[in-house]
């Protein structure tokens, strides 16, 4: 009896080891995959110095003890989708088969996970190589992991002069020079013509400088004030009639003015003016340092929601699905919104009939612009930095076009440019005032609305916590949250 | 549990243990049927445990990598803790939101699985098939489901409040307002509970039928027998579940998670723990702290568990324990 | 008395709620009738979110945030004009009948219109607001939603590999935590008390907290990127399995065993032959409700396979529906009914296994 249990723990153990044995050895799990080079190449491999026996057996597998393997991460930013799973694949089997010293693997992470997958990754010492394409957003949340480029630049001579010397200076930080410019996203207004045309009014301005013409007349500069009264005239009810109208009823709304469409409280503000967010040079002396402007663009924004004539979805609205799951522009019941070039990839359903016009200015007349950017890193604790730079040189360069088109970003590279804005009038042929991007080229925001903040994570989801607030609650005080905002937000930088 | 506790004894080593050869007999076959769970729980989960709780004496962040040289700091992490008005207020909110969430998720599934063993169903067979089918469906689409549904402005439960008769203007905030977010959560929970359901469904049917019968026979009423013969028959399975949910209850952080976006709005009533322990992980790459927080949990739930176990001796029947 | 006798008493009373009660618990039918009723009125309730996901699976992204959309799968009819396509309204018309229009040129006051009928003939200029009119809906399910889930996720791929992790975790729970819970529960040995207190608290503390150290631990030994982290622990039982069995196995009661023992039966064929046939519900029970989680855990396979899309589970390819920045509900709704059919039948079929009561024979007392 006993001899029978034994015999049934001993079975036990060896069904485990059998189970761990059947897991094929590190070097084999490169093998067989859509990254796999095809056999030209094998060819010109040098005999493999490792295992020989196990080569020679395999005929499918290439010989990939030789090649560097350097993982390519993929989810912080852009790029999970399945829509987009292709381009990048193809882009990394072309650059395993056009040499063979370096084998790039990828990885996909969803966007929702990305960051917990990365954080256990780079925990547990096993990082990837490559992260991207990520933004500010996504690479701060990681501040101070990221390799300072500068050395290996100069080491293979790398040539910047394709890209606008501004967007280069942006990378080079306090940390060193962590990027290279690979996609920028200037803003615009969004803004749905049929709608316009539907309420009699003028279309916004498409130069800077000019002015808009209201319905009675009058000539007002194009600003934020202005933008709140025309959006008030394009929010209207099931019965149609608009905010400014007496019996307007708000609790039918089914068309919006405005929406600030993935936009947080920092980008959105970005749009009103852009300073450092915080004062003093080291822990125990941080303060949060918002401007008044800033305060003002908030408090714009919260009247927007629930003022006597509101213009602004609120967050139950915008995420339930009549307005967009959260993508409130995308269900075509928007009239306007600011956000940035990368938008262009999630309005598929938006219509055909909006186009684009220039970003209103502040009171005082000044022009806010913000451009977002996104590039590729390379991680700190990388073991094999100069193959990674040269997996990043490629990405930044002939496999840039492929991945800028599936990203929907616009290319940093000066000679790019012509054809991305020829693909794009393509893909929205109803859409005229392509130029309005190169004109908010002019317009970025320095220092970065999504720039190092002292304790990055924890004052940022304290951002999204008061944004909430606004959107949800209309029974606050905004000053006294926004007081309470600003006490925390110090309290955070000094933790 | 506490039963069992209470008989653990420390013995002086110089006694020796007197068993006959049949009891050494019995505690060597035992031994050997756990030995799977021993060797398991050595490799896989002794050494994360211990490796977190020498965490909570540092100052390790998720950037520094694990592996690197650990700089130690004490008990500032415990001293911290004690005196985070943050950690506690969270705790009170899994607590206040389990008096509500714990009697239904035990009194549901029980009521629902009587139903199903009512010999008067007919065709319980498919109506089990059918209350299980929602604990199937996957995360990622109930979220989106519950949040349609939910929604204040055109969820159908909204609308059909509407159309029962509540003026538009009161009709419930659910997850947007601090009075109607627990139960917007229980309603999402209650149709999570096909697997209590399920376990406690063949917990009634292991009650033997002849003291159904001889219930019957002694002239007791539906009521009087679920009291006297039904519960106390299955109140092993309704202890399980219990621990199970008090468990799942301080472990709750998922769906705060996703329909509050982890911000513990509406006015900082979603901030559950164990939500709070996944941010200073994941969002504000605090592992030390966030390790504190978890083994201050576990102390929690330890001393609940314990609470628990030693009432259970009270309501608990074990026919065949000794 | 017995109120049976009452009732057959021919005397004619006024009906009580008590009688009436006593009329149904005597009345077989009734009986099983207002069971069902009641029954059926909680599953409807119950169920109702699911039909919003049915529908919602059928819908395309467009009906959901068009304007008076019905709630059944439609899309609305259109009319090409001029390179444009316009909506079909159903427009009052001043002789009081509804004409179904194309919307032209909206206006706030007054809208410009088209008679699909008669496109060449003077568009018709209509006062009032254009908004209040109902679109005109067609009934127009959209099956394609499966198919492109089928084939963004590959769908034969994840399925397969969401039952093998299913199947493979299955069979390594039943063989161990059977094994581990018969000891706790019919054997003495010295620290099992403190064993099984042990075992329960493992379950206490968070899974978050110990992940990086167990990735961490996988890492060094080569396992990350394959299946292993995810299948070889579950064949080392885990302590709700073990838990519930044990709670379970103490409900039986020793005097077959005891019985079995006396006929010179070792532990083994005691728990063969007496206590697992006794268990079947809760083995069944068990069965069911590691393979349903099984089919949906999603996070351990994302954090393990991130690098390996050709091993993922359906639960972690499904949500790349769903990243922050493309919600596409149809889609994900279409993919989760899909996943869920194998389990749901695995479930129906597994019923068969729930003995209708257990009746003990056997036992002289």
């Amino acid at each position: 009896m006993k001899n029978r249990i034994l015999a049934l723990a001993a079975v036990w153990v060896i069904f485990s080891m059998i189970l761990g044995a059947c897991s094929p050895a590190p070097t084999v799990t490169v093998a067989p995959q859509a990254t796999q080079a095809p056999a030209a190449v094998q060819a010109t491999l040098p005999p493999p110095t490792a295992a020989p026996t196990l080569q020679a057996t395999q005929t499918s597998a290439p010989a990939t003890s030789n090649r560097v393997q350097i993982r390519w991460f993929v989810g912080l930013g852009t790029g999970s989708r399945p829509d987009q799973q292709d381009a990048q694949k193809a882009v990394v089997a072309q650059f395993n088969a056009s040499q063979d010293k370096i084998e790039l693997v990828l990885e996909v992470a969803n966007y929702d996970t990305a960051r917990d997958v990365l954080s256990t990754e780079i925990a547990s010492g096993n990082g990837p190589d490559i992260v991207g394409p990520v933004g500010w957003l996504g690479s701060n949340s990681f501040y101070g992991q990221w390799l300072d480029l500068s050395t290996y630049m100069q080491k293979y001579n790398y040539d910047t002069s394709d890209f606008d010397p501004a967007t280069v200076k942006m990378y080079q930080t306090d940390e060193g020079t962590v990027g290279i410019p690979f996609a920028v996203y200037p803003a615009a207004v969004f803004y749905q013509t049929k709608m316009f045309d539907e309420a009699r009014l003028k279309y916004p301005p498409t130069q800077y400088g000019e002015h808009y013409t209201l319905p009675d007349g009058t000539q007002v500069p194009w600003n934020w004030d202005t933008l709140a009264k025309i959006a008030k005239i394009l929010t209207v009810d099931k019965n149609g009639k608009d905010a400014t109208e007496s019996d307007f009823d708000r609790n039918n709304i089914i068309q919006y003015g405005y929406d600030p469409v993935y936009q947080e409280l920092f980008h959105f503000a970005g749009f009103w003016g852009s300073q450092k967010p915080y004062s003093g040079d080291s822990k125990g002396n941080y303060k949060a340092n918002i401007p008044d402007n800033w305060k003002a663009a908030w408090k714009w924004w919260f009247d927007g929601l629930w003022g006597a004539q509101p213009y602004v979805p609120t967050g139950a609205v915008a995420n339930s699905a009549d307005f967009g799951s959260g993508n409130p522009f995308n269900s075509g019941k928007i009239a306007m919104s600011v956000t940035h070039s990368w938008y262009l990839t999630y309005a598929g359903q938006a219509g055909k009939n909006w186009d684009f016009a220039v970003l209103p200015a502040d009171a005082q007349g000044v022009v806010n612009g913000r451009i977002d950017a996104d590039t590729f890193r390379i991680w700190k604790g990388t073991k094999h930095p100069d193959e990674a730079f040269q997996v990043l040189s490629y990405l930044l360069g002939d496999g840039a076009p492929k991945l800028l088109k599936v990203y929907g970003a616009m290319p940093a590279r000066k000679t790019l440019l012509k054809q991305w804005y020829a693909d794009q009038a393509a893909a929205f042929p109803w859409i005229k005032n392509w130029n309005i991007f190169t004109l908010d080229m002019a317009y970025p925001d320095i220092p970065s609305n999504e720039g190092y903040l002292p304790n990055f994570n924890e004052a940022w989801n304290r951002t999204i916590t008061f944004k909430t607030l606004l959107q949800t609650d209309k029974t606050i005080d905004y000053n006294s949250e926004f007081d309470n905002f600003v006490n925390d937000v110090t309290a955070i930088y000094n933790k | 549990m506490f039963e069992e506790l209470r008989t653990i004894r420390i013995r002086p080593t110089g006694e020796k243990l007197k068993l006959t050869p049949q009891a050494r007999r019995e505690a060597r076959t035992g031994l050997l049927l756990i030995s799977p769970w021993i060797i398991g729980f050595m490799a896989f989960t002794l050494i994360p445990m211990v490796a977190t709780l020498v965490f909570t004496f540092s100052d390790l962040k998720i950037t520094s990598g694990i592996l690197s040289p650990i700089k130690f700091v004490g008990l500032q992490n415990y001293i911290r803790l004690a005196k985070d008005p943050q950690v506690w207020s969270s705790l009170g909110i899994t607590l206040k939101y389990g008096l509500i969430a714990l009697p239904v998720s035990i009194l549901v599934p029980l009521a629902i699985a009587l139903l199903m063993n009512s010999k008067w169903l007919k065709g319980s067979t498919v109506f089990r098939s059918l209350f299980y089918m929602p604990y199937i469906v996957p995360f990622v689409a109930a979220v989106f489901v519950w949040g349609g549904m939910l929604n204040p402005s055109n969820g159908w439960i909204n609308q059909a409040l509407a159309w029962l008769g509540v003026p538009k203007g009161s009709l419930p905030g659910w997850v947007n307002s601090t009075t109607w977010v627990y139960p917007a959560y229980v309603i999402m929970g209650i149709w999570g509970i096909g697997n209590t359901m399920l376990i406690m469904i063949s917990g009634l049917q292991g009650v033997p039928t002849e003291l159904y019968d001889a219930a019957k026979m002694d002239g007791a009423g539906w009521w009087k027998t679920l009291l006297n013969v039904t519960l106390p028959m299955v109140s092993p399975v309704i202890f399980y579940n219990l621990v199970l949910s008090i468990v799942a209850l301080f472990q709750f952080f998922l769906v705060p998670l996703v329909f509050n976006n982890g911000t513990g709005e509406p006015g900082g009533s979603t901030l559950f723990y164990n939500l709070l322990i996944y941010k200073t992980f994941f969002t504000y790459q605090n592992m030390a702290y966030g390790a504190t927080m978890a083994w201050l949990l576990f102390l929690v739930i330890l001393v609940v568990t314990l609470v628990l176990f030693s009432t259970a001796r009270y309501w608990v029947y074990y026919p065949s324990d000794r | 008395m017995n109120a049976k006798t009452n009732l057959r008493t021919k005397t004619v009373h006024a009906f009580t709620w008590k009688q009436a009660l006593q009329r149904v618990k005597d009345n077989r039918a009734m009986r099983s009738a207002l069971t069902m009723i009641v029954t059926l009125v909680v599953l409807a309730i119950f169920l109702s979110p699911f039909l919003f996901m049915i529908l919602t699976a059928l819908k395309s992204p467009d009906q959901l945030v068009a304007q008076g959309a019905p709630i059944f799968p439609a899309q609305a009819a259109t009319y090409p004009y001029q390179g444009q396509v316009l909506d079909i309204y159903k427009v009052p018309m001043p002789d009081g009948t509804l004409k179904n229009l194309a919307l032209l040129k909206p206006g706030r006051q007054e809208s410009t219109f088209i008679d699909p009928q008669a496109p060449n003939a003077e568009p018709i200029v209509w006062q009032g607001a254009w908004r209040s009119n109902q679109r005109l809906w067609v009934w127009s399910p959209i099956w394609s939603n499966f198919s492109e889930v089928w084939r963004d996720i590959n769908f034969p791929r994840t399925m397969a590999n969401t039952l093998m992790y299913a199947l493979v975790t299955e069979i390594g729970v039943l063989i161990s935590c059977v094994l581990v819970a018969y000891g706790f529960a019919r054997f003495r040995f010295p620290g099992r008390n403190f064993l099984f207190v042990l075992l329960i608290t493992t379950i206490f503390l968070p899974s978050v907290v110990t992940l990086i150290p167990t990735y961490t631990f996988f890492m060094k030994i080569g396992w990350i990127g394959t299946w292993l982290p995810l299948l070889v622990p579950a064949f080392f039982a885990n302590a709700y399995d073990v838990f519930l069995l044990r709670q379970y196995f103490y409900t039986l009661p020793r005097e077959i065993d005891e019985a079995a023992m006396v006929d010179g039966a070792g532990p083994l064929r005691i728990l063969w032959s007496v206590i697992l046939p006794q268990s079947l519900p809760v083995l069944v029970a068990i069965t069911v409700f590691h393979i349903v989680w099984a089919w949906n855990d999603y996070f351990l396979p994302m954090i393990y396979l991130s690098a390996k899309p050709e091993l993922q589970p359906i639960s972690v390819a499904l949500a790349s529906f769903n990243g922050l920045y493309r919600t596409n509900p149809t889609l994900v709704q279409a993919g989760s009914l899909m996943a869920m059919i194998a389990p749901l039948i695995l479930f129906a079929i597994a019923q068969r296994f729930f003995v209708q009561g257990i009746v003990i024979t056997g036992v002289e007392k």
